[in-house]
Order: structure tokens, then C-alpha cells, then sequence
């Protein structure tokens, strides 16, 4: 079974979009740490 | 293949981003890291992080060089499967997130994982799992020795020695300088780095060359990378699955931030950075399987990853990736480093040979084990003895024969001592016989599957009653 261009197109794109929503997590969880005094 | 011919970076630029960034590193290492005067802040990074930096070291430890390099390698050589199968590694992740909440429970005052195996399962168990954990340890650190030095010859032609030494002086260097509180702040920035530099180079590919091209490249070239029913591949998938999870069950890098998160914190940060990081190997991967569209000649399977990005994006790529592996380079490399020496600290130099010993004596001695583990891997990483790939799985059979063990001991009140130590040695040995028997895809299942074995069915006939207290009880200092 041979995967398609759509095949990898969709699976690239699905990955690349979790990507961009990893550092605006990481910037709203430090943000929020940093208000509450529990960075550390 | 020679560095000259494939590097597009100038060694001028390569030393240039090398300075730029090794003096960022030690800034912010001695910056968050200065306050780690107690053994508790330079050892756990006083047993209080928060969320945002739990997440982000969990994930950053576990983006490797291994991610960046080896995905691409792995996308060559297994196709899709290889990438995606690569990218279950974030299971061991999220699978360590309850562990990581009992752990904390269980021992508030622990400080490896050397010292619940002693607690849990007696002397000898913990002698067999110290081998298995250094010798694992040791082959991490090369690996991702090996990585920085092959990176930079590829990309920029400074030599393979030259590069490989400055990486690792640099991460000992700042490793020292705040134990985990360096390391666990730089790798915020890392983590940040890594990710848009990964989301950067994966969108300008497909900008470039297209989904298109790039299946129809492969689909000439290499066919057999498409193929969903790859036998091998689909070994592999289930392989690194349980690679991963045995990595992440018994190193103390994982451990030591189980005990470092504030409490209630560790569970959330393992399952957050479990999905964060399961994008980034097909991200990662993904460029490699532009190599045939491109018309790439790669003589080494390692050195896909940086040859096409530098191919496809020219200077700005080069740049690009030397930084972010660079930076997973770096965040894996301290974090090894410090849990390592903590582990040697802890279980080689206090419990075998000072057990007297005192905070301040172990805290110099903490820095000196980091500066010869340091010293000790440059040695081991001067020969390049294999590829990337095949050093990190040849670990796969020591690794996943301490699943069972490790979850037994921490939710099986009958599990018992010589099981624990049986399904290690075992596990390990039968691993290690199908690794060169049939393949290293392989190694990992086989190791997992027998020590699951004994720890079940030596449990049932032998069961053996634990008072749970023992661990809370244990102050290790």
C-alpha cells in the first residue's frame, strides 16, 4: 500500500499546525507563572 | 563524503553563530543558575518548578539532536513509518505523566531514580540497573556528542573534533555554573528556538518544492519509503515506541524533574509536552523525503537532515538549522549531563564510596563528576564509530527491559526483588541477541517483552509484600 501525495500533505500539515501552536502555549503559561511568582 | 563539499557555511559564520550562541548559553545558565548554592537547587533546582518551565524542559530534553538529525535519517532510510514512528517517542512521554505524579508522592525527598530501585528492590537490582542506566547515559552522550561534531563539519567544514569539543565544553561549562536551574532555564529558550526554527524550515520546504514534487520524487527514486506495509518499518514503529518508553521510564533525567516539579505540577508538564513534541519529528523528517526531488546525493544517511535543508533554503537554511540543532543540542546534552552526574553523585559517590559524607562536600563533588563525565564523553566521541541512529538503538535492549520492573515497583506492592533484577539482566541479554540477530528495530521490543514476562510471572509464584513508607520515609541526604 503506497501512501498518496494527499496522504503526506495531510499528515505534514496537521503536524506542522500542533508545531505552531506549541511556543504560544509555552509564552502563555510562562506569562502566567511570571504574574503568580510560581516560575520557580 | 568530504565537509567541503557540502558545507555552504563559511567556518568564519560557523564559529561566528558558535560564539554567539555558547556565550548566550552561559549568560542565562549563570543568570537563572546563580542562585543554586544549596545541593537542592544545583541538584532538583530546589524541588519547585512551575509550569511553563516543566513543559518546556520536558519537551526540550526530549528534542534531541536524535530529532533533528535522526528523524530525517530515519525518514531516508524506513520512509513515513519512519518519521511517524519516530514521533511515538512523545508516548514515553505522556506514560511518564502519572509515574511522574506517584513519584512525587511517593518520595518527596528523593533525588534519582538509583535510589528508589536501591529502596524498592534491594542492592543488588540496583547495582544491575546503575549499568544499565550509566551505560545508556554514556551512550546518549555520545551520541549527542557525535551529533554536534557531525552537524557542524557538515554545514560549516570545521572539523568534526573541533565542533564536538566546543559543544560539549560549552554545556559543561554552564552546566556548572547552575546545575539544573540552568539547565532547565536555558532549556525554555531552547524549546522556543528549536520549535520555530523546525515550523520555519518545514514551511519554506514546502513552499519551495511542494507536496507534489516531493511524493513524486521519492515515488521515482525511492518507492519503497511510501510503502505503508514496510515490514521493517513497521517493527521499527513499535520498537521506538518501547525505546521510547524505556528511556523515559528509568533515566534520571526524567526522574530528577519529577522530583524538581512543585508538586502537582508534573503530571500536566509531561502530558503538555507529550503533545507538543509529537509534531516535531514528521516535521523534522518530512525534509529528508525532499532529497530525491532535489536530486541529493547523500553518501551519509545522517547527514540528510542539514544537506537538504542547506540545499533547499542555501545561507539563511544553513544558519537556521545549524541554530536549532545547535539548541537540541544543548538542551538534551545539560540535561543528560546534570542528571548523569547526579546519579553518580547520589548512587556511585555517596551510597558506595562517602556514605559520611556531607551537602557541601557533595555539592563539589556534583561538579566535579559533571566536568569528567564531560571530559570522559569528548574521549569516547573522538573516534566516529557508527551513525547516530544505530549508537542510540543499540541501547534500545537495555532500556526497555526496565519498563516492567520500574512500573511494577511503583504500582505492584507484590512485585518483587529478584524479579526486578532477573527481567533486567535478561531482558537485556535476549534484546541485545535479536539486535545483531535480526535487526535494531527490534532490540527494544524483545528486551520489553521478556522482562515483562518475568516480572509478571515471577511476581505471581514469588510475591513479596512492600511497606510503601519505606520511600517516604527515606531522606537519601
Amino acid at each position: 500500500m503506497i501512501a498518496s501525495a494527499t496522504f503526506l500533505a495531510i499528515l505534514v500539515t496537521l503536524a506542522l499546525i500542533l508545531s505552531i501552536v506549541t511556543p504560544v502555549l509555552l509564552f502563555t503559561f510562562f506569562i502566567r507563572d511570571l504574574k503568580q511568582g510560581t516560575l520557580w | 563524503m568530504k565537509a567541503e563539499n557540502t558545507a555552504i557555511l563559511d567556518p568564519v559564520t560557523g564559529w561566528l553563530i558558535l560564539a554567539l550562541f555558547s556565550a548566550l548559553w552561559i549568560f542565562l545558565g549563570w543568570l537563572w543558575g546563580r542562585r543554586a548554592k544549596q545541593l537542592d537547587e544545583f541538584m532538583l533546582a530546589g524541588r519547585n518548578v512551575g509550569l511553563s518551565l516543566a513543559v518546556a524542559t520536558a519537551m526540550a530534553t526530549w528534542v534531541t539532536s536524535n530529532t533533528t538529525m535522526a528523524a530525517p535519517q530515519l525518514a531516508l532510510q524506513l520512509g513515513i513509518w519512519g518519521m511517524v514512528g519516530y514521533s511515538l517517542g512523545a508516548i514515553g512521554l505522556f506514560m511518564f505523566a502519572p509515574l511522574a505524579k506517584r513519584i512525587r508522592e511517593l518520595m518527596p525527598h528523593g533525588y534519582t531514580s538509583g535510589d528508589f530501585i536501591r529502596l524498592r528492590f534491594g542492592k543488588t537490582t540496583w547495582r544491575i540497573f546503575l549499568m544499565i542506566s550509566l551505560f545508556y547515559a554514556f551512550g546518549w552522550l555520545i551520541s549527542l556528542g557525535m551529533a554536534g561534531g557531525v552537524l557542524i563539519n557538515a554545514l560549516t567544514g570545521i572539523p568534526y573534533t573541533y565542533g564536538m569539543s566546543v559543544i560539549l565544553f560549552i554545556c559543561v561549562l554552564y552546566t556548572l555554573l547552575g546545575g539544573l536551574r540552568a539547565v532547565i532555564g536555558t532549556d525554555f529558550v531552547q524549546t522556543i528556538i528549536i520549535v520555530c526554527g523546525v515550523i520555519i524550515l518545514a514551511y519554506l520546504a514546502i513552499d519551495k518544492v511542494g507536496f507534489e514534487a516531493i511524493h513524486a520524487g521519492v515515488q521515482k527514486e525511492r518507492p519503497e519509503l511510501l510503502n505503508l506495509l514496510m515490514p521493517a518499518a513497521i517493527m521499527f514503529l513499535f520498537n521506538n515506541l518501547l525505546f521510547g518508553v524505556g528511556e523515559i521510564f528509568h533515566s534520571n533525567v526524567w526522574w530528577s524533574r519529577a522530583f524538581a516539579f512543585r508538586s502537582g505540577v508534573g503530571f500536566k508538564a509531561y502530558t503538555i509536552a507529550g503533545v507538543m513534541w509529537l509534531p516535531i519529528p514528521i516535521v523534522a523528517g518530512f525534509i529528508a523525503l525532499a532529497a530525491p526531488a532535489l536530486g541529493l546525493n547523500v553518501p551519509a544517511a545522517d547527514m540528510v537532515g542539514p544537506l537538504v535543508a542547506a540545499k533547499l533554503l542555501g545561507f539563511t537554511g544553513a544558519v537556521l538549522i545549524f541554530i536549532v540543532v545547535f539548541s537540541a543540542l544543548a538542551s538534551s546534552l545539560d540535561s543528560l549531563l546534570a542528571a548523569t552526574g547526579d546519579l553518580i553523585t547520589q548512587d556511585i559517590y555517596r551510597q558506595h564510596l562517602r556514605p559520611h559524607a556531607d551537602e557541601k562536600e557533595l555539592r563539589k563533588a556534583a561538579m566535579v563528576i559533571i566536568s569528567l563525565l564531560g571530559v570522559v564523553t569528548w574521549l569516547l566521541c573522538l573516534p566516529r564509530l557508527t551513525t547516530l541512529a544505530e549508537l542510540l538503538y543499540f541501547t534500545g535492549a537495555f532500556v526497555a527491559s526496565t519498563i516492567w520492573p520500574i512500573v511494577a515497583g511503583l504500582y505492584w506492592q507484590r512485585a518483587n526483588r529478584k524479579g526486578a533484577a532477573l527481567a533486567m539482566l535478561l531482558g537485556t541479554c535476549v534484546g541485545l541477541y535479536t539486535y545483531f540477530a535480526i535487526g535494531f528495530y527490534v532490540a527494544a521490543l524483545v528486551g520489553a517483552a521478556v522482562s515483562m514476562l518475568i516480572v509478571v510471572i515471577s511476581t505471581l509464584i514469588w510475591p513479596q509484600s512492600f511497606d510503601w513508607q519505606t520511600l517516604r520515609n527515606e531522606d537519601p541526604l
